[in-house]
């Protein structure tokens, strides 16, 4: 399987350090009610199914600050919004590249808190949890149940 | 050179224009747009030397921009910065007329490598 836990955490490691210039750990799963941002990319076509990453709203702020190289107190939630959906991006594009067939990758988008974990239309889900600075957030692939068994 | 910057992210869109300063490109004018529909017209409006270009943007991607200038017949280099790598949307850049695609994450060094002869020109 392409998306496997591996990649996707070697991946992340990748983009959080090459793009925010911040260390990461993967960690074990823990409680989800610090999950207030969610940010999600889908891919449609010979794979289908949506990847999501959810952090803490400080976390998203100290993301935000790593991204523009300026002080959190300088974030806005617009920038915060830009810079986690444009984290959402790059790995949804970078897992889009290792998957078989044409597919097509989504304009992302960012939640609040009631859309953080949301499953909806899928049932194949794989979660991966991580350590950024003290903060947890999640990185989870949901792929689509024409998915299984390919 | 003058530089146009298209990215529906802001952040991005400032990012690119970090490493281009960090990549030593410091002496030329960088513009932004965020997204197709808007940088063909700023195209439309005045010359700009090269074009760097995130692909997936809403209003009008890349690759349709890059479609619309060359029909067009506006002369500029064109580059994509883009999350999405694989070698089909190389061919497809290429094919479009691009003369280069960085992936994104990208580094201080994949710029310099990348845009060392087409600032240099």
């Amino acid at each position: 399987m392409p998306l496997d836990e591996d990649f996707i955490r070697e991946l992340t490691q990748v983009v959080w350090n090459t793009v925010l210039g911040l260390e990461i750990e993967p960690v074990a799963p823990g409680s989800e009610d610090a999950e207030e941002i969610t940010t999600s990319v889908d891919i449609t076509g010979a794979w289908a199914g949506t990847i999501s990453l959810s952090f803490s709203r400080h976390l998203g702020r100290r993301v935000a600050a790593a991204m523009l190289a300026c002080p959190e107190s300088e974030t806005t939630p617009a920038l915060v919004r830009d810079v986690v959906g444009e984290l959402a991006n790059v790995i949804g594009g970078n897992m889009k590249g290792v998957l078989p067939g044409p597919c097509r990758l989504s304009l992302p988008r960012v939640e609040g808190a009631e859309a953080a974990g949301a499953t909806h239309g899928h049932d194949h889900a794989q979660r991966l949890w991580f350590d950024c600075a003290g903060q947890p957030f999640t990185v989870t692939v949901h792929s689509s149940p024409s998915q299984l068994g390919g | 050179m003058k530089i146009l910057v298209v990215d529906d992210s802001k952040a991005m869109r400032m990012i690119i224009q970090r490493t281009l300063r960090q990549a030593g490109f410091t002496a030329h004018t960088v513009s932004e747009a965020s997204n197709g529909a808007e940088a063909l017209a700023a195209l439309r409006k005045e010359g700009f030397d090269l074009v760097l270009s995130d692909w997936n943007m809403p209003e009008m991607s890349g690759i349709e921009l890059l479609t619309a200038v060359r029909s067009a017949n506006i002369v500029v280099q064109f580059g994509f910065i883009t999350s999405e790598g694989t070698p089909a949307m190389r061919q497809q850049a290429a094919d479009a007329g691009a003369a280069f695609l960085i992936a994104k994450p990208f580094t201080v060094e994949s710029f310099e490598q990348t845009l060392r002869g087409v600032l240099a020109a």
